[in-house]
């Protein structure tokens, strides 16, 4: 019950803040780039490609994955925290009848329950934008070609388990920085170690979180959404450790 | 007055350093139904008692006892009878007042009733619905105590609650807090202004240095021929 009330309290706290301008901007941005760059470069396009569902959602997913997922959870994480850590907060906070390690797991499922929301609204924006562009330039034929709605849904429940992991690293860091730059920092740092890791070496890259992301419709790595999931399990078992001490240099 | 005591503080240790202790074996009690006054230069470890006693900061040695058990026995009890404003108000800036409220609420399991009662009481209507951000300082003072007040308190916590006040600002806060007690509060208000302390405290405890110097009732403390001010000036000195 008391967890409830905390999760319905931090989405009071988030309901006009930055935060929800930022899972609008992570939902839509590249699917609203590609929709542009569909509207105003067809001849380049229809060309390239047989099956336009497969040319629009490749090239979103793409994008997606390779570049924006990984910087926007670090952000997304980093802004949900830091309206804690610019209150000054968590002195009243840890001093309410409920226990810290309450806050701190509604804290996480909503941050987990935002990162759901934004994937879905890109699912459903990922089948919705090619309509539309079909409705303006009906010579794509999206109309006339089939998708396998079932296999994109998979992908992206896999893509939300792998980043699990770059989602609780980001949570602790962001606990113990009250300077968010330097959360945002570490972060941006591992992703692009991340990035150099998995141009390199594609094996190596299996082990670490911040490239997961990128190869989320490959072949299923057992190795990779196992550490993902062990992070996610860590940092619960780390914030329910906590008593009635300060988690943060407050 | 009822001299249970609804704070005991034994033999307490603390320091953010192993070199230096902050409070170095202290040891104070304080009354139920008084307003008790934490008097103390700067840097004598009054914020840092609060804290302890609030659960905020870990102790390494000694003993708080709050509504006859520990924290550590009954924390969501105590804390739920336990207002307190620690240092400065912490607000959302982005939310207005009434919905820092709201928040605080959800917590305390308080209804809109008691909202609005907190917002009559420290006649906060005509700025309540404005962003906190936009707040001058008095404005966010009283909003910090109205958040403490929001649980229905037996035990009023407030850290400097004067701090940036204006004269005016300082005996409304003054006339609240009596009106308060007089319902049945306890408050414990810490203040380095001697002047203030005297004006509002019944009960008394001095800290210098982290040792407590004083702990009575303040009619105990002006027994002798010297003033206040010499007497507390003088016990400071002693250390």
């Amino acid at each position: 019950m008391k967890l409830l009330k905390s999760i319905q309290a931090e989405w009071l706290k988030s309901k006009k803040s930055i935060i929800i301008w930022l899972l609008i901007f992570g939902s839509l941005a590249i699917n609203l780039v590609v929709l542009f760059i569909y509207l105003f470069a067809q001849e380049s396009i229809i060309t390239l490609y047989t099956n336009p569902w497969e040319s629009f959602i490749g090239r979103n997913l793409k994008s997606f994955t390779l570049f924006f997922w990984v910087p926007f959870l670090i952000i997304l994480t980093s802004a949900f925290i830091n309206i804690e850590h610019k209150a000054n907060n968590w002195k009243s906070l840890f001093t309410l009848p409920v226990l810290s390690k309450t806050i701190l797991r509604s804290k996480l499922i909503i941050l987990i329950a935002f990162t759901i929301g934004v994937l879905l609204v890109y699912l459903v924006s990922l089948f919705l934008f090619p309509v539309i562009i079909n409705l303006i330039h009906p010579e794509y034929e999206f109309f006339l070609s089939s998708v396998n709605f079932l296999e994109i849904i998979l992908a992206f429940i896999k893509l939300f388990f792998l980043s699990l992991g770059i989602i609780s690293i980001q949570f602790i860091l962001s606990l113990f920085f009250k300077n968010q730059i330097i959360s945002i920092g570490i972060g941006f740092v591992l992703f692009i170690i991340g990035f150099i890791v998995n141009i390199q070496d594609i094996h190596l890259s299996n082990y670490f979180p911040y490239s997961f992301p990128s190869f989320f419709d490959t072949e299923f790595v057992w190795t990779s959404y196992s550490i993902s999931i062990a992070l996610f399990i860590i940092s619960i078992m780390f914030i329910s450790s906590r008593k009635t001490v300060v988690l943060v240099n407050d | 007055m009822n001299q249970q005591p609804i704070i005991k503080v034994e033999n307490l240790h603390f320091g953010y350093s192993k070199k230096e202790l902050i409070l170095d074996n202290l040891s104070m009690v304080v009354p139920a139904n008084c307003i008790f006054g934490l008097l103390g230069s700067n840097g004598a470890g009054k914020t840092t008692l609060l804290k302890c006693i609030l659960g905020l900061q870990k102790i390494e040695k000694g003993r708080i006892t709050l509504f006859t058990s520990s924290l550590d026995e009954n924390r969501s009890n105590i804390l739920s009878k336990t207002g307190a404003l620690i240092e400065s108000p912490s607000l959302y800036g982005h939310l207005s007042g009434f919905e820092n409220l709201k928040i605080a609420a959800v917590y305390v399991n308080a209804n809109n009733e008691t909202i609005n009662k907190v917002i009559l009481q420290l006649d906060m209507s005509h700025f309540i619905q404005k962003k906190c951000k936009t707040y001058s300082t008095g404005m966010k003072q009283r909003l910090g105590i109205a958040l403490a007040l929001l649980r229905n308190p037996e035990l009023l916590i407030l850290d400097e609650p004067t701090n940036g006040l204006d004269p005016n600002g300082i005996a409304d806060l003054r006339m609240l807090l009596k009106q308060l007690n007089s319902e049945g509060i306890t408050i414990i208000i810490s203040s380095h202004l001697l002047s203030e302390i005297e004006k509002i405290a019944s009960y008394l405890g001095i800290i210098n240095k982290g040792k407590c110097l004083f702990n009575d009732a303040i009619e105990n403390f002006t027994k002798t021929e010297i003033d206040l001010e010499t007497q507390y000036l003088k016990n400071n000195e002693i250390t």
